[in-house]
C-alpha cells in the first residue's frame, strides 16, 4: 500500500533562528498521481513546506520520505522533484530553448535526445516557434508556460508549483488551470501546488491542505473543505461564510435525528443538524456554526410553523446586547460552487431565523449578494440569491426589512477554537 | 529650464572649461606643428626607453588584473553570505585601500618588500597594485552579486545542477559584466598609477607614467604630449566600456 505513497512528511517541523516555528509538527501523505494543494494566507508556511519536499530547505525535525526513502539529507540537484517558481526565476543569459533544456544538458542526455524533448514540450504549450527568443521578449503568460516546461521536461516523480499563477491576468488565469489540469491528467505527475487563491486550489485540486501558522487545519476535497469545513478558520478562508459561535447543547431538531442548539450573543438560539459520523460536541462546548451565503433564503414574511431557531420571530431584534465577535463573517471571493438555492424547506425542518434591514446589495451577474443588518452591534449576515429570484422579488430594497431563513440542516457545527495537533490523512 | 538660470550655466560652464580644456589642449597640440598629425606619436614609439616603459605597464597592468580579478571575485563570492564572523571588519578592510593615502600605502609595501626580501621590479609592483585594486574588483562584483536573484541558483540545483556547475553554469555568467568591468578597471587604474609604483618600482622597472614623469624634467615635450593623449583614449575607453558593461 505505501508504495502508492509519491510523498509522506512525518511529524516535521521547520524553525528559524530565532525559535521561529514556521512549519509545526506536520504529517501527512500525497498519493502519486495526485493534485495536492496547499491553501493559506502568506506566512502560513505553506512555500517552506515547498522548500523542503525540494531540498532547498531542510527540516529541524522529523522525516520526509519519498516513494518511502527518507530524503532529508538528500541535495536539491539529487531528487526527482522540480519546482516552478512564483516568479518563475529563468535563466536571463539563456534563451527559451537553453532554458528548458537546461535540465537534460544538467544530466548529460545526448544532445539529439534534449533537442527532441525540448521541442516536443515547446509544442505541448504552443511555444515552439519561440526557441531562440531571449525571455526578456516573452509576455508574463509565455515565460509562465516556458518556467512550467524546463520543470516538466525532465520529468520529475513531483512537480512543485510556488504560485505560479499569481503574476497573470484572470483570462490568462483560467486559460493556464485549464493547461495545467490536463497537464497533469497527460503526464499522471504528482503536483504539489502552493496558492493562496481559494478558487483556484478548489478548481484544480483532488485534495486540499488548508494551513494556519504552520499548521494544517484540515486535509480534504474540495467539496469536504467546503461543504464540512473542521474549524472557523477554514469556514472563512475557502468562501464566503457567516460565522456564529457560543456555547452548544443538545436539542431534538424537526426532519429527524438529533442537533445542537447553539446559544449565540446577540443571534439568539441558532439550531443544527448533527453529523453522525463526527462527535457529538460536550453540552457547555464552545462551538461555531457556520453557515454559508447561498443556503441563506431572503423572505419578506416570517415562515410559518414552529420550532425556529434565531430571533426573527421575536418582536424586538435591537435590544438584544451582544460583542461583535458573536458573528463574522468572512469575505472572500466566493467559491465557484456557490449556487443559491430557493427551493422551499422541507415540511417540518427546523429553520433558523433571523430578521435585518437591508445595507448592501452587490450584482455579481448571476448571483447578487446582500447583507442583511440584524443589529447595530452586530456584522451583517451575508446571503446569496440567484437573479432568477431576485427579479421575482422586485421589491427587494435596501433600508427594507427582510427575514433570512435557512434549514438547520444546512448549518455546519465547527470547532470554534484553532486546533493545535496537525490532522493527517 | 537653463534660459531661466544663467548663472548655473555660466558656472557649470566655467568648472567644465577648467577641468577639461588642458585635456583638449593637450590632444590637440599632439597632434600639431609636425609633417603629419601622426608625428609625435610616431616619434614617442620610436624612443627605445619610451617602449620599454609602455611594455612594463601593459606588463604590470595584465599581471595585476589576472591576480585582483581572480581574488576579488573569489572575495566577493565569500562575502555575499549574509552573516559570517567578522563580515564588518572585512568589510571595513576592503574599504580601506580607496581612502589610504597613496603615499602611505607606497611608503608601508616598500618597508614590507625589503623586510620580505622581495626584489623591487615587476613583481613587486604587480604584488603593490593588486593590494589596492582587487578592493575595487571585489565592491563591483559584490554589488552584482546582491542585485542578483538567489532564486535563480535555487532553480539550477532544482534542476539538478550540481554547486559546481550552478557557478559555472548560472552564477558566473550572470556575474560576467561585472567581472568584466572589474577587470578593466583594474587594469585602467595599474596602468596609471604613479605613487605607489614610484616607491615598489626599483631601478630598471619604470613604467609609462614614471618615465613620462623623469622626461619632464628637461622641459615638456611634444612626444610627451602624444604619449600622454595615448594614455587618455586608452583609459576613456575602457572607462566607458565599464559604463556599458554596468548598465545592463
Amino acid at each position: 500500500m505505501n508504495d502508492q505513497l509519491e510523498l509522506e512528511f512525518e511529524h516535521v517541523t521547520k524553525s528559524f533562528t530565532g525559535d521561529r516555528v514556521v512549519v509545526n509538527n506536520l504529517s501527512f501523505s500525497v498519493k502519486k498521481g495526485e493534485f495536492f494543494s496547499f491553501l493559506g494566507p502568506s506566512g502560513c508556511g505553506k512555500t517552506t513546506c515547498l522548500r523542503m519536499i525540494s531540498g532547498l530547505e531542510r527540516p529541524s525535525q522529523g522525516l520526509i520520505k519519498m516513494s518511502g526513502k527518507v530524503v532529508n539529507d538528500i541535495h536539491p540537484h539529487k531528487r526527482n522533484v522540480h519546482t516552478v517558481f512564483q516568479k518563475y526565476a529563468l535563466f536571463p543569459h539563456l534563451n527559451v530553448f537553453e532554458n528548458v533544456a537546461f535540465g537534460l544538458k544538467m544530466k548529460k542526455r545526448p544532445p539529439a535526445e534534449v533537442k527532441e524533448r525540448v521541442e516536443r514540450m515547446l509544442r505541448m504549450v504552443s511555444l515552439q516557434d519561440y526557441t531562440r527568443r531571449s525571455i526578456q521578449q516573452l509576455s508574463g503568460g509565455e515565460q509562465q508556460r516556458v518556467a512550467l516546461v524546463r520543470a516538466l521536461v525532465n520529468e520529475p516523480a513531483i512537480l512543485l508549483l510556488d504560485e505560479p499563477l499569481a503574476a497573470l491576468d484572470l483570462k490568462l488565469r483560467e486559460q493556464m488551470h485549464r493547461e495545467l489540469s490536463s497537464l497533469q491528467k497527460q503526464l499522471g505527475t504528482t503536483f504539489i501546488f502552493v496558492t493562496h487563491d481559494q478558487g483556484e486550489a478548489l478548481t484544480l485540486s483532488d485534495r486540499v491542505a488548508i494551513m494556519n501558522a504552520g499548521n494544517i487545519e484540515q486535509i480534504g476535497t474540495p467539496t469536504e473543505v467546503y461543504e464540512q469545513p473542521a474549524s472557523t478558520f477554514v469556514a472563512r478562508f475557502v468562501g464566503t461564510t457567516n460565522v456564529f459561535s457560543g456555547p452548544a447543547s443538545h436539542a431534538t431538531i424537526g426532519g429527524g435525528g438529533s442537533g445542537v442548539a447553539v446559544a449565540t450573543d446577540g443571534f439568539g438560539t441558532l439550531f443544527a443538524k448533527q453529523d453522525e459520523a463526527k462527535p457529538r460536541p460536550a453540552t457547555g462546548d464552545n462551538v461555531g456554526l457556520v453557515v454559508r451565503p447561498e443556503k441563506i433564503r431572503i423572505r419578506v414574511t416570517a415562515p410559518a410553523g414552529s420550532g425556529h431557531g434565531g430571533l426573527g420571530t421575536q418582536s424586538s431584534t435591537s435590544s438584544a446586547p451582544a460583542p461583535a465577535s458573536a458573528v463574522t463573517p468572512a469575505n472572500g471571493a466566493s467559491a465557484a460552487t456557490a449556487v443559491p438555492t430557493d427551493a422551499p424547506i422541507p415540511s417540518g425542518h427546523t429553520v433558523n431565523v433571523l430578521r435585518g434591514t437591508l445595507i448592501e446589495r452587490i450584482y455579481f451577474g448571476p448571483t447578487t449578494q446582500i447583507k442583511l443588518q440584524i443589529s447595530d452591534r452586530l456584522p451583517p449576515i451575508i446571503a446569496l440569491v440567484a437573479n432568477q429570484t431576485a427579479t421575482k422579488m422586485p421589491s427587494l430594497k435596501m433600508g427594507d426589512r427582510y427575514y433570512a431563513v435557512w434549514d438547520a440542516a444546512d448549518s455546519i457545527l465547527v470547532s470554534s477554537s484553532q486546533p493545535t495537533a496537525s490532522q493527517s490523512t | 529650464m537653463f534660459k531661466r538660470r544663467p548663472v548655473l550655466v555660466a558656472y557649470a560652464g566655467f568648472l567644465l572649461f577648467f577641468l577639461y580644456f588642458p585635456l583638449l589642449v593637450l590632444s590637440i597640440s599632439s597632434f600639431r606643428g609636425g609633417p603629419t598629425f601622426y608625428h609625435w606619436y610616431r616619434r614617442a614609439f620610436s624612443d627605445p626607453q619610451l617602449l620599454l616603459a609602455l611594455r612594463n605597464s601593459i606588463a604590470i597592468g595584465l599581471g595585476t588584473t589576472v591576480f585582483s580579478t581572480l581574488l576579488g571575485t573569489l572575495a566577493a563570492l565569500g562575502m555575499r553570505k549574509e552573516q559570517f564572523w567578522g563580515r564588518v571588519f572585512f568589510e571595513s578592510l576592503l574599504n580601506l585601500p580607496l581612502v589610504l593615502p597613496e603615499i602611505v600605502m607606497g611608503l608601508a609595501m616598500l618597508v614590507w618588500f625589503v623586510f620580505l626580501n622581495i626584489t623591487l621590479g615587476l613583481f613587486s609592483v604587480v604584488l603593490a597594485h593588486t593590494t589596492f585594486t582587487v578592493s575595487y574588483v571585489t565592491l563591483i562584483i559584490l554589488a552584482r552579486l546582491k542585485g542578483m536573484d538567489p532564486l535563480l541558483e535555487e532553480a539550477a540545483a532544482d534542476l539538478g545542477a550540481t554547486p559546481w556547475r550552478t557557478f559555472s553554469r548560472v552564477t558566473l555568467p550572470l556575474l560576467l559584466p561585472a567581472v568584466v568591468s572589474g577587470a578593466l578597471l583594474a587594469f585602467t587604474l595599474s596602468f596609471d598609477d604613479f605613487l605607489i609604483t614610484f616607491f615598489t618600482a626599483g631601478v630598471g622597472s619604470d613604467t609609462l607614467p614614471l618615465r613620462i614623469y623623469s622626461m619632464m624634467r628637461f622641459g615638456v615635450t611634444p612626444e610627451m604630449n602624444a604619449i600622454s593623449s595615448a594614455m587618455l583614449f586608452l583609459t576613456l575607453g575602457a572607462v566607458l566600456t565599464v559604463f556599458r558593461l554596468r548598465k545592463d
